[in-house]
């Protein structure tokens, strides 16, 4: 293990480039600026953005540009929880989440206290992932990498196991919902055997339906037809309070460093991101505590801080296998290695070897991008928690317009705009019916990866079932998934009697 | 007064949004004039995801062209299908110069493996810019430690190798059907969605083979963090960390001729049907960009070969690719249709 860290502190002046430099401090608090308003956005993705900057920023030094792009990524993933938590639209997949406690939060009038718990929540998540990668990017990055196929899978089931917390009510309409989003995630091109899976002729489904536009419309378009049907009247915020009560930080700090590292591993994970991490991280909350100020789903604060660390720490997290080993560790980082690239500079082992003090500066960055969010991330709640209380009849066709632009904006495709209108009316239908649509883009989310990694570990066992069991036990990694799935898959009334027996004759509570 | 409010707003913001629409097909008024029109901008769409290795090499040479032709060229990626997604998109575009299609070395394959009916055929080479050659790969603490190994152990074993592979047509894909026409081998294909995912599965061994392009290998090769066993070209690589591993002709003699010229390779193209003065204009600032310093220091860093292929040339570079690879595929019983009834020739 020794060996794993052996030069790793070489180059640790590169760390301090960011704060002499005042172009980079100039640019980081730009990008943290507009991140946080174009995640805010619904439809204008992060991901977007930062592509768009590589064209723009061709011409410039790579240091300044590759401070804008840092920024753009840091406000952006924070940015997104806004607009969750304002219009009940995710500003982005990773922000899923925060919309479950977040807009019950804004309903009764408490959006500035879910908006500022967001920033800080987000600020300390954040915080926790760039100290893992600080300190122990060797290491996570040498754990990520044994992560095969089958733990994938597991972790997969585990998210799957948020269906059950998120039905409330009718365990069946939740998994109907679930089962239609892993249907519709397996619309488009079959990767292993290239063959086309319920595309019915259709070239332009190929690459499948595009689930940010599944999401807009499930949330978005169906939220304005859903408001249009009851006419509801926008709830006045309070907004003396925005910086949050220290005391609900403190009481949910073990919570919070809980689910960033959570969120730091799974974003360390190449190919998952903020939004597994963040849907894992409220799943966990909602099993871990207790007594919530108020139940799930009706605005808890645990049910905002949970998703708000773990996505944050997952941005930590995604750096690590980039720079130590050049692979994206989700959707963004896989664009800045691009961007990086084509400024000449290469990701990887080989450049941690030859021009260590380039991961520091970019450590370094992250941490300023970090701070500048803490207080840019507190500006404009006021303005925002306005939001809520526009009049209906304005803010609804905003809404509309919105989605379709941002369908759109993915990929420069109409249809992608009739599907975004296709799944806002069905997503209206199941409100007026009470079949909740968040297990629906769960179910899109967790099709693919269910689907590709079952796959992939059988083949790689050949096959043989047996040897796709016996995996499960020769991996260290394996075994301590699937017993965590095992763990959470027993419900708490036989948990409690295990539990009581190993105590004696304590009863148990609840 | 509300209803009168509402009525206005709306009818104001339905008007501002057509201006916003232009005629995909754009206007006819640019005609044989001058290309590029100084109102259009030309549209650019790759065919592969933001930041991989086809997005890096066109978001470098692009914007060099464009200031050549005087205009910007919009780039954006539409991605899936291995491609074809791009390829079908930009061919339902008007022929005029304004849509090019930015792709690697897989749409001569789109027929044989029945993804569309639509491919290079209808498309004219502006610049055949770079490619890039298949390293064959094994974690670093694998068994093997020559090519002579692996097949050795294919052959005793068939069917248990467990070969990483990129999805059906990439390069992984493509290279293994070779191998196994040449020698004759029966491996386990592990799909993975692209390199992301390819390249921890390979360091950490959960697969035993792959193949990987010269810039990714580089560096995992210079860590010690992979080892390489054969480079699928007919001649050794340039780069220092690269040079003494055996090309796989000098393996086998059997593969003499198949690796002239083989591998990934990237290139702008447009609709057949294009009139022949914008072809021109394109073909001269996609080869002058090419040209310059900035463009050969990227293929340089990225150990990409240059070719800088057009016209004739060009076609005949992708036709023998094609030949090559799908009577590969096809040999090495990969697909189901023959390249005998797309009358491809045999290589």
């Amino acid at each position: 293990m020794a060996s794993l860290f052996a030069n790793y502190f070489n180059g640790f002046s590169g760390f301090f480039t960011p704060y002499v430099t005042v172009s980079m401090i100039l640019w980081l608090a730009v990008g943290v600026f507009l991140g946080i308003y174009i995640g805010a956005i619904p439809g204008l993705s992060v991901t977007m953005a930062v592509s768009l900057l590589i064209s723009f920023t061709f011409s410039w030094d790579t240091y300044p540009a590759l401070a804008l792009m840092i920024g753009v990524f840091t406000g952006g993933v924070y940015g997104g929880s806004r607009s969750s938590i304002l219009l009940n639209i995710p500003g982005a997949p990773a922000a899923v989440a925060t919309a479950f406690d977040g807009y019950p939060l804004a309903q009764k009038g408490e959006a500035g206290i879910a908006m500022g718990l967001s920033t800080t929540e987000s600020v300390i998540g954040g915080f926790v992932g760039l100290l893992c990668l600080t300190l122990l990017s060797p290491l996570i990055g040498r754990l990520a990498l044994n992560f095969s196929a089958r733990d994938y899978l597991l972790l997969a089931v585990m998210a799957l196991f948020l269906v059950g917390s998120l039905s409330n009510g009718s365990l069946a309409k939740a998994l109907i919902t679930a089962f239609f989003g892993v249907v519709v995630g397996m619309i488009g091109m079959d990767a292993v055997t290239a063959q086309p899976r319920m595309t019915f002729g259709f070239s332009s489904l190929l690459s499948g339906i595009n689930f940010v536009v599944v999401m807009i419309g499930l949330f978005g378009m169906s939220e304005a037809l859903y408001q249009l049907h009851f006419e509801l009247k926008p709830i006045k915020q309070k907004v003396q309070k925005i910086l949050p009560d220290k005391k609900i930080i403190k009481q949910h700090l073990p919570l919070a460093l809980r689910c960033s590292l959570l969120g730091t591993l799974v974003g360390a994970l190449p190919g998952t991101g903020g939004d597994i991490a963040s849907l894992i991280a409220y799943d966990h909350a909602k099993r871990t505590v207790k007594h919530p100020n108020r139940p799930f789903g009706q605005g808890a604060y645990a049910g905002v801080i949970a998703p708000e660390s773990a996505n944050n720490a997952a941005i930590g997290g995604a750096f690590i296998p980039t720079m130590t080993l050049g692979i994206p560790g989700d959707s963004v980082t896989a664009i800045l290695i691009g961007a990086l690239t084509i400024h000449g500079i290469r990701p990887g082992p080989l450049l941690m070897q030859d021009q260590p003090q380039f991961f520091w500066m970019i450590v370094g960055s992250l941490i300023l991008a970090n701070c500048f969010l803490l207080f840019l991330g507190l500006t404009g709640i006021r303005l925002f928690c306005k939001v809520v209380e526009v009049p209906k009849y304005v803010i609804i066709p905003i809404i509309v317009i919105l989605s379709v632009i941002g369908s759109y904006s993915i990929n420069n495709s109409i249809t992608d705009i009739f599907w975004m209108f296709f799944f806002g009316v069905l997503g209206y239908l199941f409100k007026m019916h009470d079949f909740p649509v968040a297990t629906m883009v769960l179910g899109i989310i967790l099709s693919n990866i269910l689907d590709t990694n079952w796959r992939r570990a059988m083949t790689i066992a050949h096959g043989q079932l047996g040897e796709f069991i016996g995996g499960f036990f020769t991996h260290p990694i394996s075994l301590i998934l699937l017993l965590f799935v095992i763990f959470i898959a027993i419900p708490n009334s036989k948990k409690q009697k295990v539990f009581a027996f190993f105590r004696g004759k304590k009863t148990a509570e609840d | 007064m509300k209803k009168f409010l509402s009525i206005m707003l709306a009818s104001l913001t339905l008007l501002s949004l057509t201006t916003g629409c232009s005629s995909l097909t754009g206007s006819t008024g640019g005609g044989n004039g001058s290309y590029p029109s100084k109102s259009k901008s030309i549209n650019g769409y790759i065919a592969w995801a933001a930041g991989g290795g086809t997005d890096n090499v066109m978001r470098t040479i692009c914007p060099l062209a464009a200031k050549n032709l005087g205009t910007t060229i919009v780039l954006s990626n539409k991605t899936g299908g291995t491609g074809y997604i791009a390829t079908k998109y930009v061919h339902d575009q008007p022929a005029d110069g304004y849509s090019l299609l930015l792709n690697a070395e897989n749409p001569p394959l789109y027929k044989l493996l029945n993804l569309g009916k639509v491919d290079y055929d209808d498309y004219v080479p502006i610049l055949l810019m770079a490619k890039s050659e298949g390293i064959l790969v094994v974690p670093a603490n694998s068994k093997f430690n020559s090519y002579k190994d692996l097949v050795s152990y294919a052959k005793a074993n068939p069917g248990k190798l467990n070969i990483g592979t990129t999805g059906v047509g990439g390069l992984p894909y493509n290279c293994f059907a070779l191998t196994c026409i040449v020698e004759g081998i029966k491996y386990n294909s592990i799909t993975y969605d692209g390199d992301g995912t390819l390249q921890p599965a390979l360091i950490s061994g959960e697969v035993d083979a792959s193949v990987i392009s010269q810039a990714s290998a580089l560096q995992y090769i210079a860590t010690g963090k992979l080892k390489a066993l054969g480079v699928y070209s007919n001649s050794r690589c340039d780069n220092k960390e690269l040079a003494n591993i055996p090309t796989l002709q000098e393996c086998n003699s059997a593969y003499k001729g198949l690796l002239d010229e083989w591998g990934a390779f990237y290139g702008v193209f447009v609709k057949k049907g294009t009139p022949d003065n914008v072809v021109k204009a394109l073909q001269d600032s996609f080869y002058k960009a090419y040209q310059t310093d900035t463009f050969q220091k990227f293929c340089k860093n990225l150990s990409l070969h240059p070719l800088g292929y057009t016209g004739d040339k060009a076609q005949q570079y992708i036709k023998k690719w094609q030949s090559i690879t799908c009577w590969a595929l096809y040999r090495a019983g990969t697909t189901t249709k023959s390249p005998a009834d797309l009358n491809i020739p045999k290589p």
